[in-house]
């Protein structure tokens, strides 16, 4: 019963006037998902050593604190997560060393390097890069959740 | 500025925009002009499209304007260079139309509708940017709720979601 009522929903979808059937206009719309910078890089998949080797070149920029500061902290690897899809969602492509910008505490930058590997372990973003040693970035995946 | 000029500075900016253009993009180029003179001078565009015989008329999609052109001349553009028909599989419409009519949905929820599997559905739908994740549903397991994005509406010529068309149903049930 339910099935039938969104087929009406579909019939009254469908008698819309529909861009790129009924009507046209110069819509990024029409035409298809715009191309990645730098034009029809094939994607490569991300092992976890690039991963890990883009992590550490990351690591050494950061400035070693010779001091040490204890501050109450009560940033999670779930805070990450979210903060990570949700930059996601907006921009959808993220560049991986862009998580890491402005993070000079590298508590920070290890809980934001283990939210990466928890989102790739759920399956909830996915990293690829455009050639060895290139650049890595992040992405949500088209595969939706299992 | 005077009017006649912010018309034809509209009607160009509406020319070349690869996206509807809206009132808060508009403002923020024309920076000196009122918010409502624009609107009032993108009706005047809007009106004299429409009594004229232009092939072309502007469109009010979530909450962007858009030049369309007129249905009549759908075949012969769809033969123009470069021009890929919009097709929607029936799959990919009908699932669009549960999400878009009971946004957030989850995954399952659709499955349940549907009686199949939703994954290659989304998956298509996502890809072409007419759904989105919205976040996730405070339920066991937190599932990702999805909902239509605005590509959506520019899509199916939708000012915005209250302007769907309403299903019997839910008029029946006084839920829109």
């Amino acid at each position: 019963l339910e099935y039938q009522k969104f087929q009406e929903g579909e019939r009254l979808l469908e008698e819309r006037s529909l861009l790129g059937r009924d009507t046209f206009a110069k819509s990024s719309l029409l035409i298809d998902f715009p191309e990645e910078e730098g034009g029809e890089e094939e994607l490569q998949a991300v092992s976890i050593i690039d991963l890990l080797d883009a992590f550490k070149e990351i690591l050494d920029r950061a400035p070693s604190s010779k001091t040490m500061e204890i501050q109450p902290d009560n940033l999670s690897i779930a805070d990450k997560i979210d903060e990570i899809l949700g930059r996601l969602k907006s921009e959808r492509v993220v560049d991986f060393s862009s998580v890491f910008a402005n993070l000079e505490d590298r508590r920070h930058l290890i809980l934001t390097f283990l939210a990466i590997l928890e989102l790739i372990r759920q399956r909830l973003i996915k990293v690829e890069q455009s050639q060895p040693f290139g650049k890595i970035t992040l992405y949500l995946p088209q595969e939706t959740e299992q | 500025m005077n009017k006649l000029f912010i018309k034809g500075l509209l009607e160009a900016l509406l020319l070349v925009s690869p996206k509807p253009l809206t009132l808060e993009t508009l403002s923020r180029i024309l920076d000196d002009c009122q918010r409502s003179d624009i609107r009032e001078v993108l009706n005047l565009i809007k009106e004299d499209l429409l009594s004229s015989d232009k092939g072309f008329y502007l469109e009010e999609i979530g909450e962007g304007y858009q030049f369309r052109t007129k249905e009549e001349y759908a075949p012969w553009i769809k033969k123009l260079e470069g021009i890929r028909p919009v097709k929607l599989s029936k799959p990919a419409l009908e699932t669009l139309a549960i999400i878009a009519y009971k946004q957030p949905i989850i995954r399952t929820e659709i499955e349940g509708i549907r009686g199949v599997d939703a994954g290659s559905v989304l998956k298509t739908l996502l890809e072409r940017r007419l759904i989105k994740i919205l976040g996730r549903k405070e339920i066991p397991g937190r599932p990702i709720a999805y909902g239509t994005a605005k590509e959506f509406l520019e899509l199916f010529s939708l000012k915005d979601l209250s302007s769907l068309p309403t299903l019997k149903e839910m008029e029946r049930e006084g839920i829109t």
